[in-house]
């Protein structure tokens, strides 16, 4: 209600604690159920979405009796186009009421959908979601207090200021899709949990910008356990792909003052961010699956095995007296249906999912960004699972009729012969390296605590390439200056040429990676990266970039 | 059980070159069932009917030459007794032709039954529909009853090698070959065309039609075998 009732300029009025999710509780009619009753807290930043991206949900579940089931987010879109579920597992019991954090992507705001939840297999209670306004990118706010950033905002790319409080912020650094600066003037840390403090984390180490201003002459919340880290890491203000700027002034005293310079100090943290997309990925995914060598050795070791059965049975068939030929009319029904069953687990195992996966190391962090782009290849173009580690969301890339659960872990569900796939995370990459060069000799060292081997290494060195020998525990490479070569004049070395030459053309054009001049590209097969088919753990290769730091 | 026929299926299902001619035919379907595993998925459609059209039209064209070959004598098998050998008997010459009939029938049904989990298989494994795999094998038996015993005929009627495979080579090249020739409308004289049809679009009333019209061409063998027996037991050969 106070955001409908009091807009300011482009943004909002700031909340007071624990008011944040007044303008959506409003909107959300509570529903009846003799089991549970849900209620809308928060949809984006303060009702602001950018639509197609992730963006934060938050629901609060009150049991009746005893739920175990799943908090979904159904999300329509404009087109008609299939209508996709993003959900979260709940398990309350009976009185409890808990607050479910629910990433999810949005197609249309006049309509974004319906929260459900399903527990023992039916449906328990349904609330529509509020009307959500549309924005292309967003600046969010943690201030009980004006900032004075909406003038700047406004003529900057016309962007959003969202003032919302601390406990709305999701617990994906996903979810902060369309958000380009979160602001934090006042935090109470008490209410935020660790999910939350990683999401910051790990959304600002993969490009997200984060502005400290102090409250007054408060600055406690520089330090605690949510941005201390963060600007103990920041070298220049700068850590992995993002950006810690601290003002020491605190900018709601000039705030509706319009005064020029302090538009220009504004406009000067608002500048787009570069975008932490792996664009160009998408090609690169593999057209088709492999059918396992074991199923084709499986089938033609059952027929082998077969056309004994068959001579055998056919000599005492020759006798033609009923009970051989009953025999042998049961052993061909018998065999009929295990030929059914063996066809059933071939093409269970010939399907699976392809996928052009990029591990990219964030420098400063020993942490990578993981992108997946991928598909489905189902042989029979049914219900299958994907799922993946839980610091991964992965989504439909296309529209289709998926449900996607983060809970223990991510899991997609849906149907049909081939899906397109993506995923984003921050994994840990404990593989570090110097590159050293005194006189003539150009040398690295490599050391890798992540327990896989680094296979068919590569070294990228301000666009030219070399080949390396596969990378253990550690290792000491000398490198030859012989065997340079242009990294766009590469022969094809490998069947996944096209992902090797995207990588080092990334690590050429890409603003803020092409700043480490010097890299270690490998291959390795982390099944943390990696994504579930139907249980089975799809161990494709994935290809790791590593910033090597010049030796000093 | 006919005398005729019970000789004749001990011989095909019990002696060293039956159990040859088996192996020799369920290894061709499982070497079509093989190549046609696919290597990779997802670049062509694994339920792609064309394969399995193709490893059911060889079923058909193996069960359907096996049992006219085998019939005629063109394979033969030690112990299994032709018409000229049998017209030579005791036994009247409608329990030698209706022998022949069941023998044949018996021995392309057991052909089509040992090879029916291996079709059975290359469709599941595309997961195509189990049903015209049904269908093509209730049509093959019917053809290659029929070609049985005309086949039985043939190797009473000719008892020149040369003559009778020619003639036995030119009656499947009509069966299977010439009658694919045939305008758009004939097609379901044709039993790979028919099949092709089963596999496509399912169940055609042209089944039940097709199967009757083997059958009747099958009875008309057996008339001629009867006819042939006491053609030789008149004449003494078997011009």
């Amino acid at each position: 209600m106070l955001a409908a009732a009091a807009p300011a300029a482009a943004g909002t009025v700031p909340p007071g604690p624990g008011q944040a999710s007044a303008a959506t509780l409003a909107a959300a009619p509570a529903p009846a159920s003799d089991r549970a009753s849900l209620r809308v807290v928060s949809v984006g930043f303060d009702g602001r979405v950018r639509l197609g991206q992730w963006a934060p949900v938050w629901i609060d579940v009150t049991a009746a009796a005893d739920i175990d089931g799943t908090v979904l987010v159904e999300t329509s879109t404009p087109s008609g186009a299939p209508v996709v579920l993003f959900g979260a597992p709940i398990r309350a019991a009976a009185g409890a009421q808990i607050r479910v954090f629910v990433p999810a992507i949005f197609f249309d705001g006049r309509q974004p959908g319906v929260v459900h939840l399903d527990a023992g297999g039916g449906r328990v209670a349904s609330v529509p979601l509020p009307r959500l306004r549309s924005t292309d990118e967003l600046v969010v706010v943690l201030s009980a207090e004006p900032i004075g950033a909406e003038p700047a905002a406004a003529r900057l790319d016309r962007l959003d200021v969202a003032y919302v409080a601390p406990e709305v912020l999701p617990k994906s650094w996903q979810a902060y899709g369309g958000v380009r600066l979160l602001v934090v003037r006042n935090l109470d840390e008490r209410l935020l949990d660790e999910a939350q403090r990683m999401a910051i984390r790990h959304w600002v180490w993969v490009g997200g910008r984060l502005l400290l201003v102090p409250a007054g002459d408060d600055t406690r919340h520089f330090g605690g356990p949510t941005l201390g880290p963060l600007r103990a890491g920041a070298a220049a203000g700068r850590i992995g792909r993002g950006a810690v700027i601290t003002w020491q002034h605190d900018p709601s005293v000039r705030a509706g003052l319009g005064d020029p310079l302090d538009v220009r100090e504004w406009e000067a943290v608002l500048t787009p961010r570069v975008a932490p997309h792996a664009a160009g990925l998408e090609p690169l995914v593999p057209a088709t699956r492999m059918v396992p060598g074991r199923v084709h050795l499986a089938v033609g070791a059952l027929i082998l095995l077969y056309i004994a059965l068959v001579r055998r049975v056919s000599r005492w068939l020759a006798t033609l007296r009923p009970a051989p030929v009953a025999a042998c009319a049961l052993l061909v029904a018998a065999c009929v249906a295990a030929a059914v069953q063996v066809s059933v687990v071939a093409r269970r195992e010939a399907s699976g999912v392809v996928t052009a996966t990029v591990i990219e190391g964030l420098p400063g962090t020993r942490h990578g960004l993981v992108h997946i782009y991928g598909r489905t290849v189902s042989a029979d173009g049914g219900r299958f699972s994907v799922s993946a580690s839980p610091e991964m969301l992965v989504w439909a890339a296309a529209p289709a009729p998926v449900r996607i659960v983060q809970g223990p872990v991510t899991t997609l569900e849906g149907r049909g012969a081939s899906v397109q796939l993506a995923g984003t995370g921050v994994l840990p990459l404990p593989v570090t390296g110097v590159h050293e060069q005194a006189d003539e000799v150009e040398r690295i060292t490599v050391t890798n605590q992540s327990g896989l081997t680094l296979e068919h290494p590569w070294i990228f060195s301000y666009g030219r390439v070399q080949a390396v020998p596969a990378i253990g525990e550690s290792a000491r490479i000398t490198l030859n200056r012989q065997a340079w070569q242009a990294h766009d004049r590469l022969q094809r070395t490998e069947p996944n040429h096209q992902l090797l030459l995207w990588a080092f053309s990334r690590l050429q054009a890409d603003a803020i990676l092409k700043a480490t001049p010097v890299w270690l590209v490998g291959w390795w097969r982390d099944p943390a990266a990696a994504l579930t088919w139907d249980g089975r753990s799809e161990k494709t290769r994935q290809l790791v970039l590593v910033p090597l730091e010049a030796s000093r | 059980m006919n005398p005729v026929a019970r000789g004749d299926l001990a011989a095909r299902l019990g002696t060293f070159r039956g159990l040859r001619i088996q192996t020799i035919y369920l290894a061709i379907c499982s070497a079509f069932l093989l190549l046609s595993l696919p290597r990779e998925i997802g670049r062509f459609d694994l339920r792609d009917a064309n394969l399995l059209l193709a490893v059911l039209a060889v079923q058909v064209v193996t069960v359907t030459y096996l049992s006219s070959a085998v019939a005629s004598a063109e394979l033969s098998i030690e112990g299994e007794k032709g018409l000229p050998d049998l017209a030579l008997s005791a036994f009247p010459a409608s329990v030698i032709a209706a022998g022949k009939a069941l023998s044949s029938a018996a021995y392309a049904a057991y052909l089509l039954a040992i090879g029916l989990p291996i079709l059975v298989m290359a469709a599941a494994l595309r997961g195509a529909a189990l049903a015209p795999v049904g269908w093509a094998t209730l049509l093959s038996c019917a053809v290659a009853t029929a070609a049985g015993i005309w086949g039985t005929w043939l190797g009473g009627r000719f008892g020149s090698d040369f003559t009778r495979s020619f003639i036995h080579w030119s009656f499947l090249g009509l069966l299977l070959g010439a009658t694919a020739l045939l305008p758009p409308r004939w097609w379901p004289a044709n039993p790979i065309r028919l099949i092709d049809v089963l596999v496509r679009e399912g169940w055609t009333v042209w089944l039940p039609v097709a199967v009757v019209g083997y059958l009747a061409l099958a009875a008309a063998g057996v008339v001629l075998t009867r006819r042939q027996v006491e053609h030789t037991r008149a004449y003494g050969d078997g011009a």
